[in-house]
C-alpha cells in the first residue's frame, strides 16, 4: 500500500501503470508528463516511490532524476526504460536510481520490482540484518 | 620370520640391560647417554613392529619411546614410579615377543594395564588432568584459550603423542576441560581422534603456545582459538554466483543494482568480471557474474538478491578451504550449498602471485611479437618473398610457443593442495552416513591449469560422494566381509608429460554389475536383449548415463542418480577419458585421464572423404595402415587386422560421411586404447592420416555451426587450423560406445 507518483509521457504508459498500480492495491497520488512536473509534484507530494521514464520533454529523466534526489536523497525512484535506452538506464543506475521497468509492461515484473524496492534499504547505510 | 624375532629378542634384552643401568644410575648424571640409548632401541624395535604387521608390540614400543623422549626433553624426570612405568612397557614388549614366538600372534596380551598405569603416572605428577579447577585460574594474568590439536595419521600412535602433548602443555597451562576426554583417549578405551579440543588457562602468550604444541612430535597441526570466538559473529567469506534470466533485457542494469544491494549487505571483496565490464554488459557466459564477499549471514544476501525481477537464481558457497560441490540442479537446499567451483576456487582474491621472471618472459615476447610485426610491415609493402615469409613464420611460431608457455604457468594451480582439502570433508560425510573412512592421497605435486583443475575437483567430488556413500559398506558390513571396520579410499595423481591421471580406489562392495543392468533395462536406456549382450566393462560404463541410481531413494547427500554422467560430461569436453573397474565385493577404481594442457591439445589429423577431422592423441598408441578389403563385418562390427592382432574397428567414413561410398583401397587409421592398462584396444579407420600437431581447441558453440548434418554427441569441439580453417575434434569415447552398441 504505497503511494506512487508517475511520469511518463506517453498517455497509454500513464493508463496501464495507473491500472497496475491499483489492481494491486497502491495509491497513485499523481500522473505528470515531463520531468520538470515530476520533480515539482514530488516535492509537493513526497510520494512513497515515484516511476520515471527514461525520455521525456522538458526535462528528460535522468536530469529529473538527480533533482529528485536533491530534494530527497532517499527517494525511491524507479526507471521506466523501453529496450533502445540501455546505456542511459545505466546512467541512471550509476546516479542513484533505485530500480528499473521495462516497457513493454509485464505486470508481475514491474510489481515485483516495485516491492522489491519499498522493501528497499535506502540509499545509504547497512541492510537491515547485517 | 625367524631373522625377525631374533632381532627383536636382542633389542629387548639390550633394553632390559641398559634398564637395570638405568635403575643404579637415576641418581646420578651420566642419565643422557643411557637414555638416548634406550630411545634407539625402542625406536628400531617401534620400526621392525610395524612393518612385521605386530600392532601393539609397535605400540608399546611407541609409548616406550615416547615417555623416553620426555624425560630426555627435562618434561618429566625420572622417579621410583616412572621406572615401574618403564619397567611395564619393556616387559609388555617381551610378553607380547614370547607370545609371537610360541604363537605367531600378539594374541591374548593386553597392554591397557601398562598405558592406565602411564597416564596415572601424568596424573600424580602434575596433577592437573581432568576436570580439578585449576589454581591458575584464581590469578587475573591468565587467559582461557580453546586449543586444537590435529594428529598425524597413525591412530596407534595417538595415545602416546596425546601423552606427550598433555605433558608438554602442563609445563606451561593448565588443562581445564578436554574433548574427547583425555584420559579415554590415553587408555586406549575408545578409537583415538585426530584431532583433539582442550580449553586452557595460562599467561603464556598464545602464539608461544601454539608454537610449542607444532613443533612436537606427531601434531600435524595445533591451533590457539581465543576463547568466545564463536562461528556465528564470524564473518564468512562467500562466494555468490547470481545467474540472470536469459531474456532479460538490461542485464548490466540488473547487474548493476543486484551489485549495489551485495554492496550494501556485506563486504565486497571481489567482482568478476569486472564493475566496469558489467556496465559494458559483459557477463560470464553471458548470464551470471561472481561476487566473493564477506557476510555473516550469506543467507539474507541471497534473499535480497533473489527479490530482482530478471534473476533467475544464486548460488551461495561458503569458502572454508575447498567446500565439495552438492549438485542439486539448481533447487534450493536448506543446509548450506554450495555449487560448481567457479574462478575463484583456491584463491581468496582476484589476483595471483606471480613470478616476476614470467612477466619478464611474456614482456620479452611480447617484443619480439613487435618486431616480428614490423617485418611483416616491411614484408607486406615489397610484396612476398617465400624465403623471407617462411622464416618469419618459424619466428612467429616460436615466440607463440614461449607466449603460450608463460601464459598457461600463470595460470597453474597445485593439484595436490585441492584434493587435500576434500579429505575432512569426505570423513565427515562418512561419519554422517554412519561409516568410517580413511582417505590416502597418494600423489606428487602436479600443476595444472585452473579450469582443468576445476574440472577434476569437481569430477573428484562426485566420485568420492559415490565412493562413500555407495561404495564403501557400513563397518558391521565390513567386519563380516572379512575387512577392517574403517574403509579406504585412495587417491592417486600422477603426472604425464600429455596429461594427468587421477585415480580413486575404494575397497568396498564394487558395483552390482546386474543391479546397474537392471536398473538401465528399467530407465530405458537399453533394451533386454542389450543387457544380455553387455560385457563386463561395457556394463560398468552405464554408470555414467543419466538417471541412473541404484540407490533406492534419492537422498539429500547422494542426489539423483550417481551424478557421474556430469563427471563424464565435463571430462568428455577437456577431451580426457573416464575408466571404472570394479570388482563385486573388492572395490571399484575410477579413472580420469585430462589433458594437461588446455590451450593447445596434441592431435592426429585425418582425412575421411575429403574433409578434415582431428582426434586427440590421448590414449593413441599407433598408426597402421591396410586395404579396405581386410576389414570384415563379424555380427554387426568391423574387424581388422593390424600389428599382428585382431581388432574391432570404426570406419570414419561410417560415422561422418554415411552417404557417400566407402572408400577402396588403402586405408590408414589409428590404434587406441580402451582401457587403462592399454590391454584392450580398437582401430579407428580413416581414408588417411596426416600428422600430428597442437593444436586449440574450441567448444562447438563458438562457432556457427558449419554443416547442417553434425551429431553433437561426435564431435566434441572444433579446432582450428591456420587460422582458418575449421577442423571438428572427434569424441573417441562416443566412438567407443559406436562400437559397443552400434548406435552410430
Amino acid at each position: 500500500m504505497a503511494r506512487i507518483l508517475i511520469a511518463d509521457d506517453a498517455l497509454f504508459a500513464r493508463i496501464l501503470l495507473r491500472k497496475i498500480f491499483t489492481d494491486a492495491g497502491h495509491e497513485v497520488v499523481g500522473e505528470v508528463s515531463t520531468g520538470r512536473e515530476a520533480v515539482e509534484k514530488y516535492g509537493e507530494l513526497r510520494p512513497d516511490l515515484v516511476t520515471l521514464d527514461i525520455i521525456m520533454p522538458d526535462m528528460d529523466g535522468i536530469t529529473a532524476l538527480k533533482k529528485i534526489l536533491e530534494i530527497d536523497p532517499n527517494a525511491r525512484i524507479i526507471m521506466i526504460t523501453s529496450v533502445d535506452s540501455d546505456k542511459k538506464l545505466i546512467e541512471c543506475i550509476e546516479a542513484g536510481a533505485s530500480g528499473y521497468i521495462v516497457k513493454p509492461f509485464e505486470p508481475v515484473d514491474v510489481l515485483r520490482e516495485v516491492e522489491r524496492v519499498l522493501k528497499g534499504r535506502g540509499k545509504a547505510g547497512q541492510g537491515s540484518e547485517s | 620370520m625367524d631373522s625377525f624375532i631374533r632381532e627383536v629378542r636382542e633389542k629387548i634384552d639390550e633394553l632390559e640391560s641398559l634398564f637395570s643401568e638405568l635403575r643404579r644410575e637415576s641418581e646420578g648424571g651420566n642419565l643422557e647417554g643411557l637414555i638416548e640409548s634406550m630411545i634407539r632401541s625402542a625406536h628400531t624395535i617401534k620400526g621392525m613392529a610395524s612393518l612385521a604387521g605386530f600392532s601393539k608390540l609397535t605400540q608399546a614400543a611407541h609409548w616406550l619411546e615416547t615417555i623416553l623422549d620426555m624425560i630426555r626433553s627435562g618434561d618429566i624426570s625420572v622417579d621410583d614410579d616412572l621406572l615401574e612405568v618403564i619397567w611395564d612397557f619393556i616387559a609388555a614388549m617381551d610378553t607380547l615377543v614370547r607370545s609371537i614366538e610360541s604363537f605367531g600372534d600378539e594374541r591374548g596380551i593386553e597392554l591397557s594395564p601398562a598405558i592406565s598405569k602411564a597416564t596415572v603416572y601424568l596424573k600424580e605428577s602434575t596433577r592437573k588432568v581432568g576436570k580439578l579447577p585449576s589454581l591458575a585460574s584464581l590469578s587475573s594474568k591468565t587467559k582461557t584459550y580453546d586449543v586444537v590439536i590435529y594428529f598425524e595419521n597413525f591412530p596407534e600412535k595417538i595415545p602416546a603423542w596425546l601423552f606427550s602433548v598433555v605433558s608438554k602443555l602442563q609445563k606451561v597451562a593448565s588443562i581445564v576441560e578436554s574433548e574427547p576426554d583425555i584420559n579415554e583417549v590415553m587408555g586406549g578405551k575408545t578409537q583415538p581422534p585426530k584431532s583433539i579440543k582442550l580449553r586452557v588457562e595460562t599467561s603464556m602468550d598464545p602464539e608461544k603456545i601454539r608454537e610449542i604444541l607444532n613443533s612436537i612430535d606427531g601434531v600435524r597441526k595445533a591451533e590457539v582459538l581465543v576463547e568466545g570466538s564463536e562461528k556465528r559473529k564470524q564473518k564468512k567469506m562467500v562466494l555468490l554466483r547470481v545467474y540472470l534470466t536469459e531474456d532479460a533485457p538490461f542485464k548490466a542494469a540488473r547487474a548493476l543494482l543486484v551489485l549495489r544491494d551485495i554492496e550494501q549487505m556485506s563486504k565486497v571483496l571481489s567482482i568478476m568480471p569486472a564493475r566496469e565490464e558489467i556496465k559494458k554488459g559483459i557477463l560470464l557466459e553471458d548470464r551470471f557474474f561472481e561476487a566473493l564477499i564477506e557476510a555473516e549471514d550469506p543467507e539474507v544476501v541471497r534473499k535480497a538478491i533473489l527479490e530482482h525481477p530478471g534473476v533467475e537464481k544464486v548460488d551461495v558457497s561458503v569458502n572454508t578451504a575447498c567446500t565439495p560441490a552438492q549438485s542439486k540442479g539448481g533447487s534450493f537446499p536448506e543446509s548450506p550449498p554450495s555449487k560448481k567451483p567457479s574462478v575463484f576456487a583456491g584463491s581468496n582474491r582476484r589476483t595471483v602471485p606471480v613470478d616476476v621472471s614470467l612477466l619478464d618472459g611474456l614482456l620479452y615476447s611480447m617484443g619480439e611479437l613487435i618486431a616480428v610485426g614490423e617485418w611483416l610491415e616491411s614484408l607486406a609493402a615489397g610484396g612476398p618473398n617465400p624465403d623471407e615469409l617462411a622464416r618469419l613464420n618459424e619466428k612467429f611460431t616460436a615466440i607463440l610457443s614461449r607466449l603460450r608457455k608463460i601464459i598457461t604457468s600463470l595460470r597453474v594451480v597445485d593439484l595436490r593442495e585441492k584434493v587435500n582439502g576434500f579429505i575432512p570433508h569426505v570423513t565427515k560425510l562418512a561419519k554422517e552416513t554412519g561409516k568410517e573412512v580413511e582417505v590416502i592421497v597418494r600423489e606428487e605435486s602436479v600443476a595444472v591449469d585452473r579450469s582443468v583443475a576445476m574440472v577434476i575437483w569437481e569430477a573428484l567430488v562426485h566420485i568420492l560422494r559415490n565412493a562413500v556413500v555407495h561404495g564403501i559398506e557400513m563397518p558391521r558390513e565390513r567386519i563380516r566381509a572379512g575387512k577392517p571396520p574403517t574403509g579406504v579410499i585412495e587417491i592417486d595423481i600422477v603426472p604425464h608429460p600429455d596429461y594427468v591421471e587421477v585415480s580413486v580406489r575404494d575397497d568396498g562392495r564394487g558395483i552390482d554389475v546386474e543391479e546397474v543392468k537392471k536398473r538401465a533395462v528399467e530407465r530405458g536406456i537399453i533394451t533386454p536383449e542389450e543387457a544380455q549382450k553387455l560385457s563386463r566393462k561395457e556394463a560398468l560404463l552405464l554408470i555414467f548415463k543419466p538417471g541412473i541410481s541404484t540407490a533406492g531413494a534419492v537422498s539429500e547427500r547422494s542426489g539423483r542418480g550417481f551424478g557421474l554422467n556430469v563427471v563424464m560430461e565435463s571430462i568428455r569436453e577437456l577431451h580426457g577419458s573416464v575408466h571404472v573397474s570394479s570388482e563385486e565385493g573388492r572395490g571399484t577404481v575410477v579413472t580420469l585421464r585430462v589433458p594437461a594442457d588446455v590451450l593447445l591439445l596434441p592431435v592426429y589429423i585425418v582425412e575421411v572423404g575429403g574433409k578434415k577431422y582431428a582426434i586427440p592423441s590421448l590414449g593413441i598408441t599407433g598408426r597402421v595402415k591396410l586395404k579396405a578389403e581386410s576389414v570384415r563385418n563379424v555380427g554387426g562390427i568391423y574387424v581388422a587386422a593390424a600389428e599382428s592382432g585382431i581388432f574391432p574397428a570404426v570406419l570414419l567414413h561410417d560415422v561422418v560421411e554415411k552417404f557417400t561410398p566407402p572408400p577402396e583401397g588403402d586405408l590408414e587409421g589409428l590404434l587406441f586404447q580402451l582401457d587403462r592398462e592399454g590391454v584392450e584396444k580398437a582401430l579407428v579407420l580413416a581414408d588417411s592420416v596426416l600428422g600430428r600437431r597442437d593444436v586449440v581447441v574450441r567448444s562447438l558453440r563458438s562457432l556457427v555451426p558449419f554443416r547442417d548434418s553434425l551429431d553433437r554427441d561426435v564431435f566434441t569441439g572444433v579446432a582450428v587450423l591456420g587460422g582458418r580453417e575449421p577442423v571438428p575434434v572427434i569424441d573417441l569415447i562416443h566412438l567407443m560406445e559406436v562400437l559397443l552398441g552400434g548406435k552410430g
